[in-house]
């Protein structure tokens, strides 16, 4: 099995995707995801099955930052077993500030990238969907990554954020974030891709699941340029197992081996 | 092009040193990546490639030789990720390490940890005692066996020690290493049991090659030692053999050993790494040292997390330990002294709420993660480098170049929150005052080294290397009455560039115990076959070695050291002998005379015994091979009076709470040319290091390019 998300992040055209898998642990475990989110080790089983069933190009664990422990070890789990490349997805920290402070956040981000770190993930994913690109812009915001990219460059692991890029000022945002990896949520066109792309970072796009048209664009996009693939969180819960099928088979033709 | 790298894993940093053939060289650092050695390795030689425009494969293929310090062994027994090993001792001798010898519960600890009684315990061992078993035989003092193993009883206790989960053996007997017969026989028994070809085949680490040297516990404790960490050593160079090789580089990868050599890793013993980056350090002032004559140099490396010290004596390295601690463990290898305290850059200031709210600093480090607050990797407690940069000695957008970016607010918000707001002082003086401790501290500590040896320290010029010597050198130097300061243009990376100085060289030991000169019958030694013989066993066995490792005997050169008393003296003096061998009685002569003399150097004529008598102790021969003398050319001296672009800009720095904060000029290293001076306060920023001229202070460049600081008249 070739590590696609090392291709494509190292520059190769093409897709890595690398869909949530949560919500598709009813439909193929026979419980939901909830049932076991306190307990790594069933973490891991069910997210090595639903990504082997689906062929997914990493293996991505969302983590809550309020209850990380368990997700934790099961993400250094998977990346001891060196089987598919594991991709934890955090809130952004301004996501979290939100909620709470930004000292506090960067605290409780720090300490779980930390502690993901030494396992040495493939890419670290930061959602800032739900969040304007306008607040991502000022300086505090960019305090908040730069602590959490120094912790993630100590241990060699990629940053990536996932935000949404209506439009140029904010796909420059985005760079000015420095990650080594910017996904725009919901729709992007090639221009921004490509914009984002000249300034260092892998391109991406996070898409919902069972959007096939939006996937059937994605999949053109990425036969010219590498994009990193993935889905956007609050879908259907359950995911139906033909839905998540359909979602992967849209992009069958842009993932070289 | 052909290029050589030395590398030094150091607490906070990777350093790397990069010397090209036809002359020049290049440096990086990178954070020490503690969960993993080898990604801070391979960044670092990535940093060198893309520093000399080379593809990285490129760069690997074209190295001739990488020499690499590292501390893998001595992180393994700090974090006890060791093995379960099997300890067999001579019967009735099992609970010798567990006793261990006069104060070995203090061994390994600060002087004030030392002292706290009340808390002091001793550490865990390394062998539980449950997976110690004894034998009975006995070989006398002479080497006679009194009592001979029997193989049934060692089968049994082998047993016993396998059923318990022993993943290792260490044999220990005493007197082995006179007669090593009987720990052969029972490695002999242990191979024959588990060969090779079966899985629980294990390693089998016998006293008498280790240490074959007097001293029951220490020699025990070196072979534990040794089996302890050289798993894990061998696993991670492994690693990195491949990764190195894999990414183009074809030559074997060699070890800086803590003896004063260098030698292939795969023929390196792991306990011989311990402490190897100051080791290399100290040479490497020794090489800039013997450039400009300067004969007394007192060196100092101040990294992140510690500062060692070292003493070069007549253009020599004349000190060594002759028991040298390893984490909390005695040993005797024939390591040489590098004197180690934990202050450093990354130092950690708090308050002492036990002792009335005073501030202290260190010993605790930030370490690389998560590093000073400035490093704003998430760290919350103020260190060294947070003061410095409060005090304006550190440009935040010039740190390392430029490759890191500090960040002045979390190093004020540390420094308020931790030390100013405790002790009611602004945040400016609260740096000030941590900046003097970590000063003090180091400078007491240089006086007591040089002093306690029996030097004046005003002879002695002081070699400020480390990431942060040339910013702290000021400070430290007049606890110790130098007025003398080199800052060599390679001192942010002293301890690569040191292991790039070193020769191929390894040191072969034997305890044998022969008196040299009876006082009482005014002899000499007669019968010079005892000393003769064992010089000559020492020479072959380091023949055969150099030889497998590929070279040739006309290349080798030997050297005798022997560790020498009068009478039955407690300590040693080590003294190298006028000759490898023995002829007739005047070169008895010479050597006890030799001994005479260097025991008055040490200790005063007047201290001289000879009615004790004069003994040989144990034999140290070093074995080395011959290469090209270190070089550097020396450059014309360009005009005193700097270029008007070396003065970058004028920032306020804060040099004393009487005067807050003064406009103070700021050069760059890179626009001075040797020759040029200038009177302080001024601070020179180069990509790799900061020199802090005091007031009171002048500097110039040497023809070498060193930062050379001396007080003013």
């Amino acid at each position: 099995m070739t590590n696609r998300l090392a291709s494509v992040l190292g520059g190769d055209t093409g897709a890595a995707v690398l869909p949530r898998l949560a919500a598709a642990a009813a439909p193929v475990c026979g419980q939901p995801w909830s049932a076991f989110a306190a307990d790594a080790g069933q973490i891991v089983q069910a997210a090595k099955r639903i990504a082997a069933l689906f062929a997914t190009d990493a293996i991505v664990i969302e983590i809550d930052a309020s209850d990380s422990a368990s997700t934790v070890e099961a993400v250094r789990r998977l990346a001891a077993e060196n089987g598919r490349p594991v991709v934890p997805i955090l809130p952004g920290p301004v996501t979290l500030a939100a909620t709470s402070d930004a000292d506090a956040a960067k605290e409780v981000l720090t300490g779980i990238v930390e502690a993901i770190g030494e396992a040495r993930p493939a890419l670290l994913l930061f959602d800032e969907s739900t969040v304007p690109a306008s607040e991502l812009a000022g300086m505090g915001a960019r305090k908040l990554f730069n602590t959490l990219r120094n912790v993630a460059s100590y241990f060699d692991v990629p940053l990536g954020i996932i935000m949404a890029i209506p439009d140029e000022d904010a796909a420059d945002t985005a760079v000015r974030l420095k990650p080594d990896a910017v996904i725009a949520a919901g729709a992007a066109d090639a221009a921004i891709l490509d914009r984002i792309a000249a300034e260092g970072p892998v391109a991406g796009i996070a898409l919902a699941a069972n959007d096939t048209a939006a996937a059937s664009n994605a999949a053109a996009l990425a036969a010219t340029r590498p994009l990193i693939i993935t889905t956007l969180g609050g879908g259907p819960d359950p995911l139906p197992v033909e839905t998540m099928h359909a979602f992967m088979g849209a992009f069958s033709g842009a993932r070289q081996p | 092009m052909s290029y050589t790298v030395g590398i030094d894993v150091g607490g906070t940093f990777t350093d790397f040193y990069c010397a090209h053939a036809g002359g020049g060289f290049h440096t990086a650092k990178t954070p020490t990546t503690h969960y993993d050695l080898s990604v801070g390795f391979m960044r670092g030689m990535g940093l060198l490639a893309k520093g000399l425009k080379l593809k990285l494969p490129e760069f690997l293929s074209g190295l001739s030789s990488v020499r690499y310090s590292t501390t893998v062994g001595t992180n393994a027994l700090i974090e006890r990720t060791g093995p379960k090993l099997g300890l067999i001792t001579t019967a009735g001798f099992e609970d010798t390490i567990f006793i261990g010898r006069g104060r070995s519960w203090a061994d390994g600890l600060g002087w004030q940890q030392g002292r706290d009684l009340a808390r002091i315990e001793k550490p865990a061992p390394l062998i539980d005692p449950q997976m110690v078993v004894g034998v009975r035989e006995r070989i006398d003092y002479a080497g006679k066996i009194i009592a001979p193993l029997s193989r049934e009883e060692v089968l049994e206790k082998l047993q016993s020690l396998v059923d318990r989960g022993a993943q290792g053996f260490v044999v220990s007997l005493l007197w082995s290493f006179v007669n090593p017969e009987h720990e052969q026989f029972i490695k002999q028994v242990i191979e024959e049991e588990y060969p090779e070809d079966y899985l629980g085949s294990m390693p089998v680490i016998l006293s008498s090659e280790i240490s074959p040297k007097a001293g029951e516990y220490t020699r025990t404790m070196t072979a534990v030692v040794n089996a302890y960490i050289h798993g894990l050593m061998a696993e991670e160079l492994n690693k990195l053999g491949n990764e190195l090789r894999d990414g183009g580089y074809r030559k074997p990868l060699t070890l800086v050993h803590n003896t004063g050599g260098t030698k292939k890793a795969s023929r390196t013993r792991a306990v011989l790494t311990h402490n190897a980056g100051p080791v290399a350090g100290l040479h490497g002032a020794a090489a800039l040292g013997g450039l400009s004559a300067d004969g007394n140099i007192v060196f100092t490396d101040m990294g992140g997390t510690s500062f060692d010290i070292g003493l070069i004596e007549g253009g020599a390295i004349k000190a060594h330990d002759f028991i040298p601690v390893i984490d909390r463990w005695r040993t005797n290898i024939p390591a040489i002294e590098v004197k180690s305290i934990g202050a450093g850059g990354g130092s950690i200031a708090w308050i002492n709420r036990t002792l009335g709210d005073t501030l202290e600093v260190g010993p605790q480090s930030a370490g690389s993660m998560p590093g000073p607050a400035c490093y704003d990797k998430g760290g919350k407690e103020p260190t060294v480098t947070d003061a410095d940069l409060v005090l304006g000695l550190y440009n935040a957008e010039n740190y390392l170049g430029g490759e890191m970016l500090l960040d002045i607010d979390l190093a004020k918000k540390a420094i308020s929150e931790k030390v100013a707001q405790p002790l009611g002082i602004p945040v400016e003086e609260a740096a000030w005052r941590i900046r003097r401790m970590i000063d003090a501290r180091m400078g007491q500590e240089v006086f007591n080294e040089v002093a306690l040896k029996g030097h004046d320290p005003r002879t002695f010029v002081l070699y400020a290397c480390g990431g942060a010597g040339g910013a702290h050198a000021v400070g430290f130097a007049p606890f110790i009455g130098v007025s003398k300061i080199v800052v060599p243009l390679q001192s942010s990376v002293f301890g690569a560039f040191g292991a790039s100085t070193m020769a191929i060289k390894e040191v072969w030991e034997r305890s044998r115990s022969l008196k040299l000169f009876n006082w009482s019958e005014q002899a000499y030694l007669s019968d010079l076959a005892p000393f003769n013989d064992l010089v000559s066993e020492l020479v072959d066995l380091a023949t055969r070695d150099l030889k497998l490792e590929g070279f040739n005997e006309r290349d080798m050169a030997f050297r005798l050291e022997l560790d020498m008393r009068y009478g039955s003296q407690y300590n040693m003096t080590r003294v190298t002998a006028p000759k490898l061998r023995l002829d007739n009685a005047d070169d008895v002569k010479a050597l006890c005379d030799a001994f005479t003399a260097r025991y008055a150097e040490v200790y005063s004529p007047e201290a001289t015994f000879p009615a004790g008598g004069i003994n040989v102790e144990s034999f140290f021969l070093t074995a080395s091979v011959a290469q090209d003398p270190f070089a550097l050319p020396a450059e014309t001296l360009a005009a005193a009076e700097p270029d008007a672009s070396a003065k970058t800009e004028i920032r306020p720095v804060y040099w004393d709470p009487a005067d807050g904060f003064v406009a103070t000029p700021i050069y760059d290293a890179r626009r001075l040319k040797p020759g040029n001076r200038l009177a302080g306060p001024a601070v020179i920023e180069s990509p790799d290091t900061t020199y802090v001229v005091a007031p009171g202070w002048t500097f110039h460049i040497d023809a070498w390019r060193n930062g050379v600081l001396e007080r003013s008249a």
